[in-house]
């Protein structure tokens, strides 16, 4: 069997390349900023610490002080980076280019998804193998994490952000422009979690649950939330590095000197990748060229879509609209909750047909 | 190449674009497309090269459906009314683009048409004019040797000299090749220059698909002048496509039964009585009017 079935074609993989650099330059030095950097800066820093140790608490407001933003600019731009591989050839134009040229669908996605994962790849690579450096070139400091969690630090990050590249990159196959891309993959990367975190609060407030109180009636909707808050909070470096230690360090502390996530997870985030780019490709192999600029492209998803921010909004807006007018929990705020999620459900059902109708005739 | 359309038709939402367009363009022809603005014809070129899906009906390139078989693309130059490129690249990337991508690319002909042109090699395209942005469009398609060219307003934007280069070279191409062109163009007297078939679609629909030769055998002019006025049942038969009334001179336009109609007007003694041929140009503005499309049209915002 030949090998190049499974490499991309290199022309267009040169193509995709150059024109996504704009996005790769910035991923690769927010990550160098956030772990490479950061981590000589440290060093710099901790000299004054060689001998004794320094104390966890030390290190971690340090590192706390960095981190979210890092983790948070890291998980946005791998959004992008695979919201602008169709957003950009849509918007400029070019697919209809690179449509009328030999090559099949499957070929242009292709080389888009094995250019993003590899652009995430070797940024994720070079920096482990920098900040190894840093730590054997520095012997005798005092770090809560050394070689073996810096390169578990590049594999988590690499399989956790292969997974939300390739979940965009789905995104990309039904939405029409750029922006729809990054915005809808946001929404849908954060939905699973935001859906039952609104489920979880409505719930507690049809049963009387203060917020403020912390025994849980819902424990299994609870426990629901975190497992999908954790898997969507991906902690990224420096914030997942930062859990980790975290962890091991308190646990080993304790004597229990377990890790923290499963390898299954790790199973699960390859195989829902992959998953997510075969339906990519199918949905890709569909897409109606005409619907280019429009944020759905598959007009039997709008129903889908739609439902799902009508609901969204309504669980969300419908207590705010409440706690508005009566400013407090009680009997009467719940029996305004009704006509409150009446009046954001339709209100969101309008406005999203109004949006949908304005892209479609601009 | 030859191209067979069959029965295509594509509707988008409510809109019916095109509707049961079937014609082939023989191979080595040189095909004419018009019609007026919004008629489909850019549609048409989109389905016939792959990048959209008919609703209806099917389209074989070479005897091969192109949307199951994007091989056939690679015999194939494409140039869109208006083709974007990469902005970020330069006139020579868009040449390694073209030269990876074509088996049969030839560096010789993109160099000499590249020198013809002037277009600098280091030139970014996003700096490029629109006229310059179709001359490397025309360059890079040419050179890829293609045995069938698409043309959607090749010689928009470009100045009247350029325009002229462009269409003898691509009577060159024609000539040398045997390369089948399909052209969709505004420019009808030069379309009469270089085409032999000519397809008109008005509506989404097809009004006609002959051979030039054929039309203009068949679209004739009778200029007649007559001592008093003619009846106006005879200037209202079927075939009768256009009458101009210049005093007592007649321009009639026929489609349709010609020697019958000069027969009838010889009835009325007329003081003189000519056969003119007349252009492509006038052939499709007096078809168009037939067709319910006139200046007004044109004229209406």
């Amino acid at each position: 069997m030949a090998l190049n079935r499974y490499l991309p074609h290199k022309t267009l993989f040169w193509k995709d390349w150059k024109t996504s650099l704009p996005v790769f330059v910035p991923f690769f030095l927010v990550v160098t900023f956030a772990t490479t950097f950061f981590l000589q800066t440290e060093i710099i820093g901790g000299r004054e610490f060689i001998g004794p140790w320094p104390g966890f608490a030390y290190f971690e407001n340090r590192l706390h002080a960095n981190d979210p933003w890092m983790g948070a600019a890291m998980f946005l731009l791998t959004v992008a980076l695979a919201a602008m591989t169709l957003g950009q050839e849509r918007e400029r134009e070019t697919l209809g280019l690179l449509l009328a040229m030999p090559y099949s669908r499957q070929d242009i996605l292709f080389s888009k998804v094995v250019v993003g994962l590899m652009q995430i790849l070797i940024t994720l690579v070079l920096n482990a193998l920098l900040m190894s450096l840093l730590v054997w070139a520095n012997p005798g400091i005092n770090y809560f994490f050394g070689l073996p969690e810096i390169w578990g630090w590049a594999g988590h990050s690499f399989l956790v952000l292969t997974f939300i590249f390739c979940f965009t990159v789905l995104i990309a196959t039904v939405s029409g422009t750029t922006w729809g891309n990054y915005i809808l993959a946001l929404i849908f990367l954060w939905f699973p979690v935001g859906f039952f975190m609104l489920l979880y609060m409505n719930f507690r407030i049809w049963i009387d649950i203060p917020m403020e109180q912390f025994d849980d009636p819902i424990p299994l909707l609870r426990l629901t939330i975190e497992a999908l808050f954790s898997l969507a909070y991906l902690k990224t470096i420096p914030l997942w590095l930062i859990a980790f230690n975290d962890l091991i360090i308190h646990q080993a502390a304790a004597g229990i000197g377990g890790r923290l996530v499963v390898p299954y997870l790790y199973g699960l985030l390859a195989i829902l990748s992959l998953g997510l780019y075969a339906l990519a490709q199918f949905l890709f192999a569909r897409n109606p060229l005409e619907k280019d600029g429009e944020i759905l492209v598959f007009e039997r998803l709008e129903g889908f879509f739609k439902l799902g921010v009508i609901i969204c909004c309504t669980l969300l807006v419908g207590p705010m609209v409440a706690a508005g007018v009566f400013g407090r929990l009680g009997e009467e705020f719940k029996l305004f909750l009704i006509p409150s999620y009446l009046v954001a459900g339709v209100g969101t059902w309008y406005l999203i047909n109004r949006l949908l109708l304005w892209r479609r005739t601009k | 190449m030859k191209i067979v359309a069959d029965g295509l038709t594509k509707t988008f939402r409510e809109k019916t674009a095109l509707k049961e367009i079937s014609l082939t363009v023989p191979q080595g022809a040189v095909f004419g497309l018009v019609g007026p603005n919004g008629a489909g014809k850019t549609t048409l070129i989109k389905i016939i090269m792959g990048l959209l899906q008919p609703t209806r009906g099917s389209v074989l390139i070479g005897g091969q459906p192109v949307h199951q078989d994007h091989r056939i693309k690679a015999r194939v130059g494409y140039l869109a009314d208006y083709q974007r490129y990469y902005p970020g690249f330069k006139v020579k990337d868009m040449y390694r683009l073209y030269r990876e991508t074509y088996q049969k690319w030839s560096p010789e002909r993109f160099e000499e048409l590249r020198q013809v042109f002037n277009l600098p090699e280091n030139a970014q395209v996003k700096h490029l004019s629109k006229g310059m942005h179709t001359q490397l469009s025309i360059i890079l398609n040419l050179a890829l040797k293609p045995e069938l060219l698409v043309l959607d307003e090749p010689t928009a934007g470009l100045d009247p000299v350029i325009r002229r280069q462009f269409l003898s070279i691509l009577m060159d191409e024609v000539a040398e090749n045997g390369t089948t062109v399909f052209i969709s163009t505004h420019h009808l007297h030069e379309l009469e220059r270089v085409c032999d078939h000519l397809a008109i679609v008005h509506e989404g629909r097809l009004i006609k698909s002959e051979s030039l030769e054929d039309l203009k055998k068949k679209v004739r002019k009778i200029q007649a002048a007559f001592a008093g006025p003619l009846p106006a049942e005879v200037l209202q038969k079927p075939g009768v496509l256009n009458v101009e009334q210049t005093g007592r001179v007649y321009s009639i336009t026929v489609e349709e039964g010609l020697d019958e109609l000069a027969a009838e007007l010889r009835q009325f003694q007329p003081l003189f009585l000519d056969f003119v041929d007349i252009s492509l140009e006038e052939i499709f503005i007096h078809r168009m009017g037939g067709e319910g499309y006139g200046f007004k049209q044109i004229l209406a915002p």
